[in-house]
């Protein structure tokens, strides 16, 4: 592969292989771990070394990048979208068996301390043994394990897409879509007011960015549709509505600055949520109210910063304020009667719905893409204007059979 | 009354006990997993499965949280289980004292309202109460009171009771949420209805009581709870009369009727707003919606002017009025007539001081029936639409397509813009610092339609910004900045633009006019006033709305009035003269002193006339001047005039203007000195 910018980072061929080192080193330790731990205590000095070595690798990783995510599929390990053929032989009799139960994906994030994967451990082992209910049981518990997401991979067979194509594609585009997260997540923290001219100079040149990849084909509309990864991260979730609404704006034939500037609020839809301490948000209980009323109040919130900022266009402060807004009037900011909605904002309510409802949520796992259209189809003529999911639905359609 | 004397001696039925234990469990399973998570889902069908034991055969089920113990329906129960005392902790952090449940709960709504109830923190009923209206719960309702309401509940019984053995229907009566049907009735119980609702003068004493009770034993109990809990008394008494005696009920109407007519209108606005007109107990009227359908006209629209200006176009209270007036009158047309006529009233009766909210109250009308057109028109577009994408019209689908391209040119994004601000600006409760950036970026888009010659849409995003600012906090810093957006000169190009398409001069033709004018007093007085100046007729509708416009800003028009009254032509000024009467600013005496001279008979006597109505002290000398002074004018007219200065020294009132007709009656010469004793009332 070819030295490429991406999002102002260089990858070159070097760089690459010090990653896939590190990647393979990461995941012999994390089963060596394993191993100590089916072998010994878990307070055994041995046990809580490997433990530790590995927690302060994965630390040292996580302290740049927000998640690490693993691929268990095929009896194959792929790290980060890196293929790492030389592990399945070492891992020959573990793959299997994750396989059986069903834990195809194992995301890190950021903040996981030693308990957490001793908990992990804990829970993993018998089932390593009893395979069964392993599916059911991670699942069960996952609120215990905030930082370890595990779960399938959803593949869509409608979309013929090979598993080289899927990881050649992710390889280049995912590296960009994290890094693009990582950049946004700079941009959504300490937001107490208006944006900074600096914030949106940057979050116009990450939509400017994410639109050439689409265009280019460096980002796959296919993928982001068929390929979406469950992982919950509010950053990629905002740049795949971002992405996913400049596609839709193409569909319906705009002109290209309105496609940016659907593509800017898009990106921008959610900003209402980071008008706050970005750790306001649970992940495993119940919401508080107050937590609720920050979400039934982010658009609002998302419209007066959008609207204080010089530079960000009209449609931005209209997507971030009508995105929760349905197309017969309900949703929220709730109103007295029926509105009429900016088209901006009906693709970005499509968009950020599709995308949500393929993410995964606390205790709610990512619906397949069949799933997920159905349910929008439920809500035609009711929460989506039945023209514009016609055209989504076209856009999904096109994508499956562009091979 | 104590707690005590309430004396639980009953233990918790079983099944309410299980209920209660169930609904303890759905919360802590509700702090500590997400909605999705089996445990919270099992938990929940749990409390649902346990709703429905202890409702047994009834449509709903009730319970109040006492200080020690719990109300169910009728009657105290003493708490002795660890959930229960829990439960009941829970309920007093939160200021919730009573908890209704109806029979059609859904699940779902069950999930929504315990994982709210686990999310609040202490103090928080209220945002509870306003988050089941938010998640669409409409089977649960909550009484947001410190659990003291009891107390003084029972209090009111045993007034009521008067140490008869019947505190358990009264106590049923005050608390039971109206809405849920009629109460069952036993005929002793049936018995002290009728005794009650049948005699005006203990109606009275029992409203009385229960007022007073609560006022004194509930803790920080605010009038409009007062109202909601007497309005809710009435209600159920009304509707436990409902199915058993018509004739008694109608008797009872008429007392309700003589009794709401005879209190203090600020109460009487709190009972009457306490519900909203379309609950179930309302299919039939229910007593406050019949008070509402016979009253007085004049006295409902005064009801809603009264309750505007107290409590703010967002209070509950005048947002049930305002319903209620709608659904007596089946729509606006009627309303906004008479609002119009009283309105005019008002300013020719001088009753400057709310001429404002009448203008207020019929941009709220005028706004009203435009969302209740703009709602039926986008129901039929949505309807349309869906039928012709149903046969695949192709042409339907590309004008659609066209349409919604068309809501994203530059224009169209202003109007979505301005209309997002102004939703914004009515949601905001607090204040907030955004607001001030919110009305510049607003500022730009009224100045942007301006400039492209859109007078009727900057009209109405300006009645749209006069409606939102009146519910702001920080109202003159806002105003303020309003203000700013328009120069005097843009002003009256708008305003002008704007006259000439209205024909009519109706409320629904003139609101944007209205509404410029109130936001723009000091900067459209003086358009107005030439505007005046040009109808010869008075009884004309514009020269009545002038009239009225004109009077409802005067605070702001003291200096153009004056400075009109200095230049104007005379036979301006007459009217001008006018306009000073009705605007009863005793800021314009002196403009007016200045003409006292005038060579104008008429004139004169008419400025004389109103230096009178408005009772300026400065006024005082001159008028004196023009009874003392012998070299100013001779003959029959200057009797006259002098007579009406004598008049309007009356009327001033201050003791330096007494001291001077007492000084004529004494010392004054014929006709002078008796006018002036008739006044002191000394002939």
């Amino acid at each position: 592969m070819e030295p490429r910018a991406l999002g102002g980072i260089m990858m070159g061929r070097t760089e690459k292989e010090k990653f896939r080192e590190l990647f393979r080193d990461l995941c012999m330790s994390f089963f060596g771990a394993l191993r100590a731990f089916n072998l010994y205590t878990a307070d055994h000095p041995e046990t809580r070394k490997k433990i530790d070595t590995f927690a302060q690798k994965l630390d040292h990783y996580l302290s740049e990048k927000s998640t690490m995510t693993w691929l268990l599929i095929g009896g194959e390990v792929v790290i980060e979208n890196q293929p790492l053929p030389e592990l399945s032989r070492v891992l020959g009799k573990v793959l299997p068996i994750l396989e059986q139960i069903k834990l195809e994906r194992l995301t890190f994030r950021q903040g996981l301390r030693s308990e957490e994967l001793i908990a992990f451990f804990q829970l993993l082992l018998p089932l390593l043994k009893e395979p069964g209910d392993g599916e059911m049981i991670l699942a069960k518990n996952q609120d215990k394990l905030p930082h370890i997401l595990t779960g399938r991979l959803p593949l869509e067979p409608q979309a013929q897409v090979s598993y080289d194509d899927f990881v050649s594609s992710l390889e280049r585009a995912s590296q960009a879509v994290l890094t693009y997260s990582t950049q946004l997540k700079e941009l959504f923290s300490d937001v107490k007011g208006p944006l900074s001219s600096r914030k949106v100079l940057a979050a116009k040149d990450l939509t400017q960015a994410v639109h050439r990849m689409l265009r280019e084909g460096d980002l796959s509309v296919k993928v982001l549709l068929y390929r979406r990864s469950p992982d919950a991260d509010p950053y990629i979730h905002a740049l795949n509505v971002s992405a996913l609404s400049m596609a839709m704006a193409e569909e319906v034939s705009l002109q290209d600055s309105l496609v940016h500037e659907i593509g800017l609020g898009a990106l921008l839809h959610d900003i209402g949520l980071y008008h706050a301490p970005s750790d306001l948000f649970s992940t495993t209980a119940a919401m508080t109210l107050d937590e609720k009323k920050r979400y039934w109040e982010h658009p609002v919130r998302g419209a007066e910063i959008l609207i204080a900022s010089a530079g960000i266009p009209d449609v931005a402060p209209i997507i971030a304020y009508e995105h929760h807004i349905t197309y017969n009037g309900k949703g929220f900011p709730a109103k007295q009667g029926a509105r009429e909605l900016n088209l901006g904002s009906m693709i970005t309510g499509i968009t950020d719905c599709y995308d949500n409802l393929r993410r995964n949520h606390p205790e709610k796992s990512a619906l397949s893409l069949s799933e997920a259209l159905n349910h929008m189809e439920k809500n035609i003529g009711e929460t989506f204007h039945p023209l514009l999911l016609k055209k989504f639905r076209s856009l999904v359609k096109a994508q499956a059979s562009n091979q | 009354m104590s707690e005590q004397k309430m004396s639980p001696s009953r233990p918790l039925p079983g099944r309410v006990q299980d209920f209660m234990a169930a609904l303890m469990q759905a919360l802590k399973a509700g702090r500590l997993y997400s909605t999705n998570h089996n445990l919270f889902k099992q938990n929940v069908k749990r409390l649902h499965d346990q709703f429905h034991e202890a409702r047994e055969d009834g449509d709903f089920f009730f319970v109040g949280f006492a200080k020690d113990s719990l109300l169910l329906e009728d009657d105290f129960f003493q708490v002795t289980d660890l959930h229960g005392r829990e439960l009941l902790n829970v309920f007093h952090s939160l200021g919730i004292s009573h908890l209704m449940i109806r029979r059609e709960v859904a699940i779902q709504e069950l999930e929504s309202f315990v994982e709210t109830l686990a999310g609040a923190k202490p103090g928080q009923g209220q945002e509870v109460l306003t988050a089941l209206h938010r998640e669409n719960i409409k089977n649960i309702d909550l009484g947001i009171l410190d659990y003291s309401v009891f107390s003084g509940v029972e209090s009111a019984v045993a007034h009521l009771t008067e140490g008869r053995e019947q505190a358990s229907i009264w106590r049923r009566l005050i608390l039971r949420p109206s809405g849920v049907g009629a109460p069952d009735l036993n005929p002793e119980h049936l018995e002290e209805i009728l005794r009650l609702s049948g005699d005006l003068e203990s109606l009275k004493k029992a409203l009385a009581d229960l007022d007073k009770d609560l006022k004194s034993q509930v803790q920080g109990i605010s009038p409009a709870q007062r109202g909601q809990i007497i309005g809710n008394f009435l209600q159920n008494i009304s509707r436990a009369l409902a199915g058993i005696n018509v004739e008694r009920r109608a008797r009872f109407r008429e007392n309700v009727v003589l009794l709401l007519a005879s209190i203090r209108p600020d109460v009487r606005i709190r009972i009457l707003g306490s519900a909203p007109p379309d609950r179930g107990d309302e299919k039939d009227g229910g007593v406050i919606q019949d008070f509402i359908t016979r009253m007085q006209e004049e006295d409902l629209v005064y009801l809603l002017v009264d309750a505007l200006g107290e409590l703010g176009p967002q209070s509950p209270f005048f947002f049930n009025l305002f319903r209620r007036a709608l659904a007596r009158f089946r729509g606006t047309a009627h309303l906004l007539d008479l609002v119009r006529a009283e309105m005019n009233r008002a300013t020719q009766e001088r009753r400057r001081g709310s001429l404002n909210v009448w203008q207020h109250l019929e941009q709220l009308l005028v706004h009203h029936q435009e969302s209740e057109d703009f709602n039926a028109q986008y129901r039929k577009a949505i309807e349309d639409l869906a039928t012709s994408l149903k046969i695949h019209k192709p042409m339907v689908e590309e004008e659609e397509m066209a349409r919604l391209v068309r809501s994203l040119a530059p224009d169209s994004l202003k109007l979505f813009k301005a209309r997002m601000i102004i939703d914004i600006l009515q949601e905001t409760q607090r204040g907030d610092p955004l607001i001030l950036a919110l009305l510049q970026s607003m500022g730009e888009t009224v100045q942007h339609f301006l400039h492209q010659g859109r007078p009727r849409l900057t009209g109405n995003v300006l009645r749209q910004v006069f409606l939102s600012l009146g519910q702001l906090p920080r109202k003159d810093i806002l105003a303020e900045e309003v203000n700013a957006w328009l120069r005097t000169e843009d002003v009256h190009s708008l305003l002008k633009s704007l006259f000439e398409k209205c024909r009519t001069y109706e409320p629904r033709e003139m609101s944007a006019i209205s509404s410029i004018c109130q936001l723009y007093p000091d900067k459209a007085g003086g358009y107005l006033m030439d505007r005046y100046l040009q109808i010869e007729d008075k009884e004309d509708p514009l020269a009545e709305w002038l009239m009225t416009t004109l009077a409802s800003i005067a605070t702001y028009l003291t200096k153009v009035l004056s400075s009109r009254l200095a230049t104007a032509p005379d036979a301006a000024l007459p009217r001008l003269i006018d306009l000073a009467d009705l605007f009863v600013d005793q800021q314009m005496a002196p403009a007016l002193e200045s003409l006292l001279a005038h060579k104008d008979h008429d004139i004169r006597s008419q400025i004389v006339r109103t230096l009178g109505h408005l009772k300026s002290p400065s006024s005082v000398q001159p008028l004196a001047q023009m009874v003392l002074g012998k070299s100013w004018f001779t003959g029959k007219r200057t009797k006259s005039i002098q007579r009406e200065a004598l008049q309007a020294l009356d009327e001033i009132h201050t003791t330096e203007a007494m001291e001077v007709l007492r000084q004529i009656a004494s010392t004054g010469s014929g006709e002078l000195q008796q006018w002036s004793r008739e006044l002191l009332g000394e002939s």
